[in-house]
């Protein structure tokens, strides 16, 4: 190779917009393009000869896991998921690990590349979290007997799942002619002053259209909440279990459950 | 592949960015070892803090670590905002005060449920808010 | 029910001892006002000690007007007979809830029924 290919190549992956490095046998660094050097902050100068594992603190570092170790090993290469801790901030990555030869096809060393996926993870994440909830908004409003109905709220409950929590159940009442519903909100993820406001306008409409609203499902950490929050649900009915609610709603409709 | 970190970082960009922090200050908690009575409590604050970025900032976002004093294990979350700041700290502070729609900020509320709490707002320069919770057991 | 006083279009009638209000879609305050005075004028003539207003058809309810229709039921009460409204519908229960309404102490209930039920309790 003539000295223009050698410094062309560098030159390209010095402009590769991810960072590219190669490791001799003991996992010293011999190379690290400009974009791996700018994600370090440092100058390959004062990096070269460092292990790659201390430059990097991968969560893969020294263990099985370490790619760079399993392709020199005899693994065939792949690209696996890691993460790095650099400066004490840590970032989700694709890399891709592979052998280096030298011109006869001894192994001398590693090669790496690593992709930034943070936003690849928070996208999932989203997904995830969005799925979780759309199962969760698709529970139905339950007939529990005779003009009781109950609805289980589970999960994360902001102003617009509480909006649409609100239009099913008066719809519901309405259809039903149901005079008390049960919002049980054991599955509830965290209640805060927002959603015991739902919650507090929720009973609201509904009693305005002549249906009780009782709450059930409040354990005695909620409970606890709610007083440090310092949440009056006035006159909301509240109960522990779902049993209790409903013995509270047979005696609001005057049932008597007889033996 | 289970990340056990000891630091997380959540942008909030989007009201459906709220549930992550929900989820993730939930998973991180019972991470940590904090009993159901504390994890409810610190969860709400949580959700207080992130609902404060979501409705008066648009964005910002949420840092929630695991934070070691001696023998001590604990919970630090720190809620980052650019939006239009508090105009006035102390009035907000104060119980049953809001310049939105609800029961109000929801900072006295989580004042008292966390053990530290300090806020840096000004008007027009966001608002940065940090707390901390002790494990008791 | 004889005498019938009758300046709206209402249609008020007498069920039984109670007197049923039903109040019609797009109502101003100014008709409320009117029907409020035909509501005292038919207490008088007809001697009904219950009275069952019927919203069920009103789509749209805005706050003067709600706030009148409180001010209704205070009036039957003073005048002596039981009042409950029936019928209120969920995009009004939602709207009023957003408004942020003051709901005071009004008597509601689901069905007509339960209405009547009610009365015979003596509320």
């Amino acid at each position: 190779m003539s000295n223009i290919d050698n410094n062309l190549s560098t030159e390209i992956l010095n402009q590769l917009p991810t960072p590219v490095m190669a490791v001799n046998k003991d996992l010293e660094l011999i190379f690290l393009n400009s974009a791996g050097c700018g994600l370090l902050g440092r100058e390959l100068k004062e990096l070269e000869g460092h292990f790659c594992y201390d430059l990097f603190n991968s969560q893969h570092c020294q263990t099985e896991e370490c790619m760079m170790k399993r392709v020199m090993g005899g693994e065939e290469p792949a690209t696996v998921r890691n993460t790095v801790n650099i400066n004490g901030q840590n970032m989700p990555i694709e890399y891709t690990a592979d052998v280096l030869k030298d011109k006869n096809g001894k192994i001398i060393g590693g090669l790496e590349y690593i992709i930034d996926i943070t936003e690849t993870v928070r996208q999932e994440q989203k997904l995830q979290n969005q799925s979780r909830t759309i199962m969760e908004i698709s529970t139905p409003v339950i007939k529990l007997w005779d003009r009781i109905l109950m609805l289980p709220v589970i999960g994360v409950v902001d102003s617009f799942r509480a909006q649409q929590m609100m239009d099913k159940m008066l719809n519901e009442i309405n259809k039903t002619s149901s005079k008390v519903i049960i919002l049980d909100i054991q599955g509830v993820a965290a209640v805060d002053t927002a959603v015991a406001n739902h919650l507090i306008k929720i009973a609201k409409a509904t009693s305005l259209m002549g249906c009780k609203c009782v709450l059930s499902g409040i354990s005695p950490a909620v409970a606890q909440t709610l007083v440090q929050l310092g949440i009056d649900l006035g006159s909301i009915n509240t109960n522990s279990n779902l049993q209790e609610a409903m013995a509270d709603a047979f005696s609001l409709l005057d049932y008597k459950i007889t033996n | 592949m289970t990340l056990i970190t000891e630091e997380i970082h959540i942008e909030l960009r989007e009201p459906a960015d709220h549930m992550q922090v929900v989820f993730s200050v939930k998973d991180f908690l019972t991470h940590i070892g904090f009993d159901e009575v504390q994890q409810s409590l610190i969860a709400s604050a949580a959700s207080e803090l992130s609902t404060n970025i979501i409705r008066y900032a648009e964005c910002g976002s949420m840092i929630v670590r695991s934070i070691t004093a001696g023998k001590r294990i604990g919970i630090e979350i720190i809620a980052i905002d650019e939006g239009p700041g508090i105009r006035d700290i102390s009035k907000a502070l104060e119980n049953h005060y809001s310049t939105g729609r609800g029961l109000g900020l929801g900072l006295p509320s989580v004042k008292r449920i966390m053990d530290d709490f300090e806020i840096k707002s000004a008007n027009g320069e966001g608002t940065t808010v940090t707390v901390r919770k002790w494990r008791v057991n | 029910m004889t005498d019938r006083v009758n300046s709206t279009d209402s249609t008020m009638h007498l069920v039984d001892h109670c007197l049923v209000v039903p109040i019609r879609d797009n109502i101003d305050e100014h008709y409320m006002l009117k029907l409020q005075e035909e509501i005292a004028a038919n207490i008088k003539s007809s001697d009904a000690k219950e009275v069952l207003i019927d919203v069920s058809s009103m789509r749209i309810l805005d706050l003067p007007v709600f706030d009148l229709m409180k001010k209704t039921a205070h009036m039957i009460s003073i005048m002596g007979s039981q009042v409950a409204f029936v019928g209120f519908q969920p995009g009004v229960a939602s709207s009023l809830v957003d408004l942020d309404a003051d709901f005071g102490n009004i008597q509601t209930v689901v069905t007509m029924n339960d209405g009547f039920n009610l009365f015979r309790q003596g509320m």
